[in-house]
């Protein structure tokens, strides 16, 4: 006869069973990995020393809170458009060709040597206008009248899209 | 079927589609992209977002609902076209926010993500503005996000046309239109039935599982008072989409290695749902179902969907069990299998091979079907082995044998979708085989599919049928079998295909000369005219499929009623076309495959007789034993066979026999009888109760394998978790076991159980892990280059002449107890939970919605008997008596009460009511043949069904999404317009060519 129960006996692990398991497997981790976690523990025994530790910690505890006033300060000190100008920014560099950057640049640092370099005589007026006939000056200045030109353009383009108040994509 | 071809010119290149299919379709088949955010392939059209505009011919249109025609241009990438699809993208993004890093939906597979970045949508053309609403937190499982959402109305499209259950509506006359829930209820009162379709086809993250919120992603977890700021910040310094969106992408893809996707088979009923589990470490965060799966699509139910909270349950055994006097100790896998092989070896010794007993499970696996079988047989000497299709589906099987061969649905649900006419006999699919019903359901609402049902509650296919019939209990073979005389003599019989395809015409045509229509409304108590409305819808129908179910299976005249069905659809030659068939609706997910491989007393594998000596040899070969060519014992004579001593032991596993079988009181008292009893189970069932042994078993999401669904399909399941604990998958226990009685087995994977199946069962010659792998699935008979067959009987029926046989039948009046008990008393399943509930009790929110049983109570016999919503009854009958709350309906009618069978608790459970009266074929309980006297215990108590039901709301039905309302909205202006003007402002004109 085998009636119906209910009662099961399980066996409980005592606290200090579990213990000694969960011991036994974070031991195993640790000895396969003996190299790694030596370094990592030298490397933490430094940011302890330093006191980094103790400002992570005060971080992390106060996360929530530090968050909200995180992004307060951001919008207090202006930061979005900080942020928005270093992505422009960004995204400027990108659309340069970087050949063309290369020549103004290199362009760019033998003017500085030249200018660099102290003028034998002092250049009245006439003088400097004749400097334009230079082919190098020449090349320089018509250059820079281009970037004008190009920029001017810009500008314009921009006015009149502002005009009819409507953005295409 | 022969489609017609049309060649038109797709950006220049000459293609060729099928007649009447979509440009939309024509183009993705090409390997171009077209957006399209509103169309889902299942929904169809719904013609809401306008992302699919194309040229054709200089005009724009929607590629998703314009239909190929012979020669016409369509371009996919003119000017005209990308500012028509950033036209209709920017007012989609004008209703949604896209802050997608942190959101929860960012899994690679958001819609509405995915479009705006193949559009290369650089900037929002118009501002987001939030709607006036609060987000709906109140389902338990889901929530809906106004302010995300974008009014595609593809929630609206599931809920109306494809489940049907017609909750869901967009409310195009207000201000700001959104999603409402019936009449604009919360979503939790609503007529809302927790299926999850909608969420499931939201292309974004407005309706989402509760379970994914604030888990999914690596920053979704934040509050709101960092994640706002967050919000703003990312959008006051937004270089342009693009970039937020590398950012996302990145994210997206971190959340690859910490969220696991794997498809499984869904376990809660026959229909064979299969879709994938989301799980983060042991935590399931969603169930993702996939249009590429065969069976249902993107289709669930709210088991399928929500029901899997069970697999973590602290209730789940974990541990052997040892019954040691008068309690179960905990044990090692060593101990039990020691105490089984010496106790059970015991009994074999003492009473001999017989004396033992073996119950197989209609929820495991066809691997662990097989192997059970194959330890009973080869191992144990024993043909005792029998599973739980004896408890439903057995009289089906055997009705279909007789008539027309095969134990199985003669097509798909395909099948059943396409025919002209669908009867329901005894059967409540939209509760039972939910996904199964969403199929009639669309067809009935949008194609004219006619349906009738016949059944003694009003549910919600009888609700739903051009008829519902009433017959009374217990008399389905006389009208079925009067419709069958009244279309033979009005000629309307289908002579052709009985001269070719069918033997015993003119005996079983004498048969019927009893089955007049007056005898017919004398005992059925339906009207003449009645039945010959059912006649002549059969017969003006060119496709008839019959379904049924438990409401037939379960009488002593089950086989009779289920032969009777087959002889209809015969006469009227409804068999081997498509759209046509017997259906017996499969109740477990796996009934079919664990009678298909082999755990039945008379058959092995694949239906081939025990007694067939050809059959043995195959087997004795392979399995280099002697087999025994006894048939053995059913369910049924093995609980007889404990009464008269002949059986001794019993090894039971994945099934609560103590509480499904028929007069529980009677099958407890025997389990008390038994010398020893293995139970192995996920959960410390009411059964393993009367245990010696009970061992821990892992379910389907810890293991691997395949289920054979109702239309005989085989699809495999993969491993999501671990085994919990110390449990072990039945397969793996099943082998332990075996090896101790000498086996000698070495299975590493189900895939090689399932090879072995394979090359010794003819019917499943072509099954293999290979061809089931993800997605696919077979179909049997499969033949050895892996063939399925979808639809069976299309040349031969299975018998050696190739010809199908009418069977004549009687009927048997059903079981009545004495006057006293003057209710009649009938049970079934519900909507909301799986069999006697050890699963789906385990989840919060399926208890939210339904705590527990309750007794439908007609309004006439309330008023009678003085009860209410809430009042405690019992019902005693012969056999037993339950204590249940009363919840007053007209489902049911005057003296007709409805007990739903899903109960863990003892004391409410239909089976302490019914008898061990028995189909006389198949000894399956007469579980719907009982009457039972009500006592009423107080009269005022809690109502047993919260508010929260479904069953309590008023759905709203319509076609779709009506966007003709939308479309007549004052503030709407067709995209073609907007671009125009534009155009004209800025001085341009499109040219048209």
């Amino acid at each position: 006869m085998a009636r119906a129960i209910r009662l099961i006996e399980k066996k409980t692990q005592t606290k200090s069973e579990k213990q000694t398991e969960s011991m036994g497997e974070i031991l195993k981790v640790m000895s396969d990995n003996r190299e790694a976690i030596t370094q990592f523990l030298d490397i933490l025994g430094e940011l302890h020393k330093s006191g980094v530790l103790d400002i992570a910690q005060g971080v992390m505890k106060n996360r929530a809170q530090l968050g909200a006033v995180g992004f307060e300060f951001i919008k207090v000190a202006n930061i979005p458009i900080i942020l928005k100008n270093l992505i422009i920014g960004v995204q400027f560099l990108g659309r340069l060709d970087p050949k063309k950057t290369q020549m103004l640049m290199d362009s760019l640092s033998k003017g500085i040597e030249q200018a660099g370099q102290p003028d034998k005589e002092h250049k009245s007026m006439f003088g400097l206008l004749g400097m334009l006939r230079d082919p190098d000056v020449k090349a320089s200045v018509s250059t820079a009248l281009h970037f004008l030109q190009g920029m001017g353009a810009g500008l314009s383009e921009h006015d009149t899209d502002a005009d009819k108040g409507a953005v295409r994509h | 079927m022969i489609v017609e071809r049309v060649t038109v010119e797709i950006n220049g290149q000459e293609v060729t589609g099928e007649a009447g299919q979509m440009i939309l379709q024509a183009v993705t088949e090409q390997g171009e992209f077209i957006p399209s955010i509103c169309y889902q392939p299942q929904l169809g059209p719904i013609r809401t977002c306008d992302t699919c505009m194309v040229e054709v011919d200089g005009e724009l249109v929607r590629a998703c609902s314009t239909p190929l025609e012979p020669g016409m241009r369509v371009s996919t990438e003119s000017q005209l076209v990308k500012e028509a699809q950033m036209e209709a993208m920017s007012r989609i993004l004008k209703n949604h926010e896209l802050y997608c890093t942190v959101c929860d939906n960012n899994n690679g597979n958001c819609i509405v993500h995915n479009t705006t970045e193949r559009l290369e949508m650089a900037h929002q053309k118009y501002e987001f503005r939030k709607k006036p609403y609060e987000v709906d937190f109140s389902h338990p499982f889901y929530r809906y996000d106004p302010n995300q959402c974008i009014l595609c109305g593809r929630c609206v499209e599931a809920c109306q046309d494809l489940q049907v259950n017609e909750t869901l509506s967009i409310d195009w006359s207000r201000e700001a239109p959104r999603v409402i829930w019936d009449t604009d209820v919360p979503a939790d009162q609503s007529s809302c039935v927790s299926c999850g379709h909608c969420v499931t086809v939201c292309p974004c993250n407005a309706l989402m599982e509760k379970s994914m919120l604030g888990e999914a992603g690596y920053l979704t977890g934040i509050g709101a008072n960092i994640l706002e700021p967050m919000i703003d910040l990312t959008k006051e310094i937004e270089p342009g989409y693009r970039e937020i969106f590398m950012v996302s992408e990145m994210e997206a893809a971190m959340r690859e290695s910490r969220i696991k996707r794997t498809k499984t088979v869904c376990t809660f009923c026959g229909v064979g749902c299969s879709f994938e589990v989301w799980t983060k470490g042991r935590e399931i965060l969603k169930i993702e179902p996939s249009v590429d799966a065969p069976v249902n699509g993107v289709s669930t139910c709210v088991k399928g969907k929500w029901g899997w909270d069970f697999v973590n349950s602290e209730e789940r055994l974990t541990k052997p069990l040892i019954r040691k006097g008068d309690r179960f100790v905990e044990s090692t896998w060593e101990e039990a299998l020691d105490l089984i092989q010496s106790k059970l070896g015991n009994v074999k010794e003492t009473h001999g091979p017989h004396s033992i007993g073996y119950i197989s499970s209609s929820k495991c696996s066809n691997e662990e079907n097989y192997i059970f079988q194959k330890f009973a047989r080869a191992v144990m000497g024993s043909n005792n082995v029998d599973n739980c299709s004896r408890y439903c589906q057995s009289p089906a099987t055997s009705g279909l044998m007789r008539t027309v061969g095969m134990g199985g649905d003669s097509g798909t649900m395909v099948d059943i979708q396409m025919s002209e006419l669908v009867i329901i006999v005894g059967a409540n699919p939209a509760e039972s085989h939910p996904v199964l019903a969403t199929r009639v359901k669309r067809s009935h609402k949008l194609t004219g599919q006619k349906l009738v049902v016949a059944d003694l509650r009003k549910n919600e296919m009888a609700e739903r049928a051009d008829v519902h019939l009433h017959p009374k209990p217990g008399s389905d073979l006389v009208w079925i079998s009067a419709v069958t005389k009244y279309i033979i003599d009005q000629g309307w019989a289908a002579k052709h295909f009985l001269d070719k395809r069918v033997n015993g015409y003119e005996e079983y045509v004498k048969s019927l000369d009893i089955f007049t229509l007056d005898y017919a409304e004398q005992v059925t108590g339906l009207s003449k005219q009645q039945i010959i409305g059912v006649a002549e819808m059969v017969h003006e129908s060119r496709s008839t499929c019959i379904l049924w179910a438990m409401g037939v299976t379960q009488h002593m005249g089950a086989t009779d009623t289920s032969t009777a069905i087959c002889n209809l659809l015969l006469i009227t030659g409804n068999f081997g076309r498509p759209g046509t068939g017997a259906y017996p609706l499969r109740g477990h997910n796996n009934v079919q495959g664990a009678c298909d491989f082999g755990t039945m007393p008379s058959y092995m594998p694949g239906y081939e007789k025990i007694s067939d000596p050809l059959v043995r040899t195959r087997y004795e070969k392979a399995w280099g034993v002697k087999l025994s060519e006894q048939a053995g014992y059913d369910n049924h004579q093995m609980v007889d066979g404990i009464q008269n001593g002949d059986l001794k032991a019993l090894y039971l596993y994945g099934e609560d026999m103590a509480l499904v079988d028929a007069n529980s009181n009677f099958v407890e008292e025997m389990f008390e009888k038994l010398e020893f009893f293995v139970v192995q189970d996920v959960f410390f069932s009411r059964t393993a109760q009367y245990a010696d042994v009970v061992l821990p078993a892992s379910p389907s999401l810890e293991k691997e394998g395949t289920f054979t669904n109702t239309e005989k399909r085989i699809q495999r399941f993969y491993q999501v978790f671990e085994p919990l604990g110390e449990s072990k998958p039945d397969w793996v226990i099943i082998q332990e076991v075996a090896n101790r009685f000498g086996a000698g087995w070495n299975y590493t994977h189900p895939s090689e159980i399932m090879a072995e199946a394979a090359s010794l069962a003819p019917l499943f010659s072509g099954v293999s892990y290979e061809r089931l792998e993800g997605w696919k699935s077979q179909v049997w008979p499969v033949g050895p280059d892996g063939a399925g067959t979808p639809i069976l009987y299309t040349d031969r029926f299975h018998f050696p002449d190739g010809k199908a046989n009418l069977f004549p039948v009687k009927w048997t009046p059903p079981y009545k107890p004495e006057e006293q008990y003057d209710l009649h008393i009938n049970n079934g399943r519900l909507l909301e939970h799986f069999h006697e509930g050890n699963l789906t009790y385990k989840s919060e929110g399926i208890r939210h919605k339904v705590p527990g049983t309750w007794l439908e109570v007609s309004e006439e016999l309330a008023a009678e008997r003085g009860v209410k919503d809430g009042s405690l009854v019992r019902l005693v009958s012969p056999f037993g008596q339950v204590k249940v709350r009363v919840l007053v309906t007209d489902r049911v009618k005057g003296k007709e009460l409805y007990l739903p069978m899903n109960t863990p608790d003892p004391e409410e459970a239909i089976n302490r009511l019914t008898s061990s009266l028995f189909d006389i074929v198949t000894h399956t309980p007469n579980y719907k043949e009982m009457n039972v006297r009500m006592e009423v215990l107080e009269k005022d108590g809690e109502k047993p069904l919260p508010r929260v039901n479904h069953r309590f709301a008023t759905r709203n039905p319509q076609i779709g999404v009506r966007v003709e309302d939308k479309w007549k909205r004052p503030d709407f202006e067709p995209v073609m317009d907007t671009i125009r003007k534009e155009g004209e402002e800025h001085g341009q004109s499109h040219s048209l060519n």
